[in-house]
């Protein structure tokens, strides 16, 4: 026969010997107190219906729950059978309760049966209470461990601000003074009959792919004998063929002239999108890291999709992204929960493709508006969500990730929850074999 | 500033050119050649001697792969079973041919094998790094005047490719100085006095012993007749080369004088103390007693040279893997030379030649003097196992067929000037590996390396001639 | 003398081109081709085989598109074609995962990290080069003024006057 049964059984038989008296029924309604703490108690109360909360003082003499007790669980039993009768706990109710009691005045205490009737059922009444309070202890360390994650998130987003900001006016003195160069060079230093090639140049960078530069300087070579260092540095010239042809008639002079043109172009070229690149970065960081506290404004939700990728870039980069933006979805938002939210999923895509193994892994977003709602849709071809995690994968805990690259930018799929829950925006997963669908629906204004 | 594309077409070009002309030259009837009685064979060797000259020349291929086309197209054309279809031996005009067997033992010929005990005393020496633990442990004598050290790097590294490579040993010297040239103050000169002592030392040290370079080499089997033996070689050879060491250390110090005062080298010494080690340093000296001493006991230098290898191969000191690292390509390289000589010498072509040629009129210490000249000029620009193999067996010749170059000692003469000049060609980073792994330091610029090596050869030259005159005098080589 | 490659294979162009302007000297000598994926990078080198002409060294980046630079290397280090080609791994972000791999299938030579140094990757193909020219058997001479000269010099410890 079981422990339990057997303990219900001897709890039965106390109940009908003890606590049949209709005399000694107390009714509490919720919030009342059945005890206070340090003061005297001669009853042993048994719970006939509902619930009661059981709190100790802590040093400060605040008030902090211990435990719950709830039917057919004894209460007062430290101070019924001890010396002092004084109880160590507060109890309160938090329901409308019905308990018994028997008092230590009564007859029945006295009589030799009383303990050899209790004992077993106190044992475990002391046994139940020691698992709740470790169960309690449990639920608070883990508690206070996600407390900690968050903080070292909160803390790791303040720095990447900082660091964001430190950033921000030595990136900017490098981007304006890339631009205050080049004016300057373009318009002092290159001759007349350069400035067309300088411009171009400047302004389009190597118009031409690494292939079409090696199959130009291929046909300079093979055309004009030229050696494969010159023939290549021609190539890279945004220059047509004829042109070229009318280059490398000129003599070895000209085409040092251009050449130097065009490299020292390409050079600035090159500077100015690095300056650009590091400056939306840094943007992007910032905003990420802004407080979240700070006036709405207009978004565009395009934007704030732009630059998630932009932080992205490391990720994304061996994924193809294909993006089907239709409408710009101006809405009043702080942009940093928007392009956190893109972070989140967008990651999320492309770290479950890697974990598959994808070959091709793809993804797509699209934005496009409804009738009241922007809407936004970001799909991958990754092994997809199974049913049973579907519904868990919005709760702060959970995760799949076994290994790889993270920089923890956000908190997960939980924060993208919520964020959009704060925008009153619904969002939705669509998920099998092969493709899975984030919808993220966002009202107008 | 040179650039891939001319390098590129310039091989092509080279290769054709090297082609062509000795195709010319095969097809042209015997009679445009100005040599009476000038047989068909005869004139393959020409167009051999023209093909070898253009192709160790030009270097369209490796220098080896030259000797190993040359030795094929001899077997080929020239040999007693060559193809059938080119040999009319019924024709009186046709010419003697060559046995197959003498030119395939060309691979195989003493001095070849005398070489190939050098290669596995230099390769067993670095494998239990004897060389390096020798200079670690001598050159801290020199003490810390940097001319002094200079000295002592320059005399080290002529010592050591007596009986290494000239390319080993500076390679390893070189490795061994750099460090410390690192800690020089930027303007100091005598830097590139370091870096340029070391090749020309070991270029120079490579006269010291018939081991020491393969030209060496080529001159022993034109002198086979002379019984030059490993003691009377370096009789003659360690003396000029120590008269040449200080020469060229004077001007090392009057070019590029030391800005600092001491130089601190400090080289770990960790002479190995295995049974192999043991066993490598006592066969090394052994070996180099048994040269000396060949008077004593009757073996030849080269029947001694089979010594090492067979200690080190049985005793596994040198391995499969170490046999691989042995500088076959040197060998070939050699072998080519001695069957171009052969071709030359047994076909009567050479002598055919230089007897058309009036050398006669002129006076023997001028065709001595020119033909010197021409091995240093050469050497200069070429690989010098190359001009070895193509002015020696010319040199041999002019010695032996003109009367009166028997004044000046004749084609034993004619053949140790010529080794000797070679073996000076030095002014440049191409004229010899050496001077190359100097360039590679970065640290000289050529005007520098050609300032010297051009005295060096011009004083060398004329020591040569001087010592020549000398040991004729006394007759030392008879 | 024979057509030595250097192959260059980074997906950014304004980083390529920053890769092959450090590398400049080089092209004095040897042919550099500029890749910018892994795929045509392999097209390059068929071609430049073809030809009956060397790879010498390959630089690539990490991060690519389609095909990363580590499983170019990994396919690479498998073709016995280039079984003594040179590999230089240029990484902005390597984990643990990657390096392992990296060393133990690609058989990397050298690890560079992003942002390099010019004076660091100039010296770390010049160190390829020379063990790639040594190693084949090829004649240094033309080569010198590339080359690392300390290892060139404790290569040649056995080398021969020719």
């Amino acid at each position: 026969m079981s422990n339990a049964f057997q303990t219900a059984r001897k709890l039965a038989e106390l109940k009908t010997r003890y606590f049949s008296n209709e005399k000694r029924i107390l009714v509490l309604k919720q919030g009342d107190f059945l005890l206070k703490g340090e003061e005297h108690n001669d009853k042993l109360f048994l719970i006939l219906d509902g619930t009661l909360s059981c709190y100790l003082k802590n040093e400060e003499g605040k008030n902090y729950e211990v435990m719950k007790s709830t039917r057919n669980m004894f209460l007062g039993v430290y101070s019924f059978f001890s010396y002092e009768q004084k109880s160590y706990l507060t109890v309160i109710a938090d329901t409308n309760v019905r308990l018994s009691y028997i008092e230590r005045s009564d007859p029945v205490v006295e009589n030799d049966m009383f303990a050899t009737d209790f004992l077993p059922v106190i044992v475990n009444e002391i046994y139940l209470r020691q698992t709740l309070t470790q169960q309690m202890s449990r639920e608070k360390q883990a508690a206070i461990q996600k407390l900690y994650e968050s903080e070292k998130m909160i803390l790791l987003g303040q720095l990447a601000a900082g660091l964001a900001h430190e950033l921000n006016n030595a990136i900017g003195i490098l981007e304006r003074n890339t631009s205050w160069l080049m004016e300057r060079i373009s318009n002092n230093w290159i001759p007349e009959s350069l400035q067309s090639i300088f411009n171009t140049t400047i302004v389009g960078g190597l118009s031409f792919n690494s292939q079409q530069i090696r199959e130009r300087a291929h046909w300079l070579e093979e055309k004009y004998k030229l050696s494969p260092k010159l023939s290549k540095q021609l190539a890279k010239t945004n220059l047509t063929e004829k042109e070229l042809k009318i280059v490398i008639q000129g003599g070895a002079k000209t085409y040092e002239l251009i050449n130097d043109t065009t490299e020292l172009a390409g050079v600035l070229h090159d500077m100015q999108i690095a300056a650009q690149q590091a400056t939306h970065v840094v943007k992007s960081v910032k905003d990420l890291g802004a407080n979240r506290k700070v006036e709405k404004a207009e978004v565009l939700l395009v934007d704030t999709i732009q630059r998630a990728l932009v932080l992205l870039k490391s990720v994304t980069k061996s994924v193809s992204l294909n993006l089907d933006i239709r409408t710009q979805g101006k809405i009043l938002a702080t942009s940093g929960d928007w392009v956190q939210v893109w972070i989140n999923l967008i990651k999320n895509a492309c770290e479950s493709m890697l974990q598959a193994n994808q070959v091709y892994p793809k993804i797509n977003i699209s934005l496009f508006e409804t009738d009241n709602h922007y809407q936004v849709e970001i799909t991958d071809n990754g092994t997809g969500i199974s049913t049973e995690i579907r519904d868990k994968i919005f709760q702060p805990s959970f995760t799949t990730k076994v290994s790889g690259l993270s920089f923890g930018l956000g908190l997960g799929l939980s924060i993208v929850k919520r964020i959009v829950d704060s925008y009153n925006g619904g969002i939705q997963v669509n998920s099998k074999q092969g493709e899975t669908t984030f919808i993220i629906t966002i009202p107008k204004n | 500033m040179r650039t891939l594309r001319s390098l590129q077409s310039a091989k092509r070009l080279k290769l054709i050119i090297a082609l062509v002309i000795p195709s010319i030259i095969l097809i042209l009837p015997t009679s445009v050649f100005p040599f009476d009685g000038l047989t068909i064979i005869q004139q393959r060797v020409i167009a051999l001697f023209f093909l070898a000259a253009l192709f160790w020349v030009l270097e369209p291929i490796p220098i080896f792969a030259t000797s190993v086309l040359l030795i094929t197209l001899e077997l080929i054309l020239l040999s007693d079973s060559g193809l059938s279809l080119l040999q009319h031996p019924a024709d009186a005009s046709f010419g003697n041919m060559l046995s197959y067997k003498e030119i395939m033992a060309t691979f195989a010929s003493p001095v070849i094998l005398l070489f190939l005990g050098g290669f596995f005393l230099a390769e067993a020496a670095s494998k239990y790094r004897l060389d390096q633990n020798i200079a670690g442990l001598l050159l801290p004598k020199f003490g810390k005047n940097p001319k002094i050290v200079l000295l002592g790097l320059m005399s080290l590294s002529a010592v050591f490719s007596m009986f290494m490579s000239n390319t080993a040993t500076t390679a390893m010297m070189l490795a061994i100085i750099i460090p410390l040239l690192k800690t020089f103050p930027a303007e100091d000169k005598s830097k590139i006095a370091f870096i340029l002592g070391i090749p020309f030392a070991a270029n120079l040290g490579g006269l010291g012993t018939p081991i020491g370079t393969p030209p060496n080499a080529i001159a022993l089997k034109f002198l086979s007749d002379a019984h030059l033996t490993f003691g009377k070689w370096m009789a003659f050879g360690v003396p000029i080369v120590l008269v040449m060491l200080v020469l060229c250390w004077l001007l090392m110090i009057a070019f590029f004088p030391a800005s600092s005062k001491e130089v601190n080298l400090s080289i770990k010494v960790d002479f190995l103390k295995t049974p192999k080690a043991k066993l490598v340093y006592l066969t090394f000296i052994i070996t180099i007693l048994l040269w000396l001493l060949d008077f004593a006991h009757g073996m030849n230098s080269y029947v001694v040279a089979m010594i090492p290898v067979c200690v080190f191969i049985t005793t596994g000191v040198i391995n499969k893997e170490d046999l691989k690292g042995i500088s076959w390509d040197v060998l070939w390289l050699v072998s080519g030379g001695i069957a171009l000589g052969l071709a030359l010498e047994k076909t009567g072509l050479a002598t055919l030649v230089i007897q058309s040629i009036p050398f006669d009129q002129f006076h023997p210490y001028a065709v001595f003097t020119f033909c010197s000249l021409i091995g240093l000029i050469m050497a200069n620009f070429m690989s010098h196992t190359a001009t070895a193999n193509l002015l020696l067996p010319l040199m041999a010749t002019i010695g032996t067929s003109i009367a009166n170059m028997q004044q000046v000692g004749g084609s034993v003469y004619m053949v140790v000037a010529t080794t000797f000049c070679i073996s000076l060609g030095m002014s440049l980073p191409i004229s010899s590996p050496p001077n190359a792994l100097a360039n590679a330091t970065g640290l000289v610029q050529t005007k520098d390396m050609a300032k010297v090596g051009v005295l060096v050869g011009i004083i060398g030259w004329l020591l040569v001639l001087g010592m020549m005159i000398i040991l004729y005098l006394i007759d030392f080589l008879s | 003398m024979e057509n030595l490659t250097i192959i260059l294979v980074e997906d950014q162009r304004e980083v390529l081109q920053a890769i092959a302007k450090d590398l400049e000297k080089f092209e004095e000598l040897i042919r550099i081709e500029e890749c910018e994926s892994a795929a045509e990078a392999e097209s390059v080198m068929k071609q430049i085989i073809d030809r009956g002409d060397y790879v010498a060294v390959i630089v690539s980046d990490h991060v690519m598109p389609n095909k990363n630079g580590v499983d170019f290397l990994i396919e690479v280090n498998t073709n016995p074609t280039f079984k003594r080609t040179r590999k230089i791994l240029l990484t902005a972000l390597a984990t643990h995962q990657d390096t392992i791999q990296a060393i133990n299938k690609a058989n990397i030579d050298l690890y560079l990290e992003k942002p390099w140094k010019k004076e660091e990757l100039v010296l770390a193909v010049s160190t390829m080069l020379t063990h790639f020219i040594l190693d084949s058997g090829l004649a240094y001479t033309p080569y010198v003024s590339l080359l690392n000269s300390e290892i060139l010099f404790t290569k040649l410890r056995n080398a021969s006057d020719v």
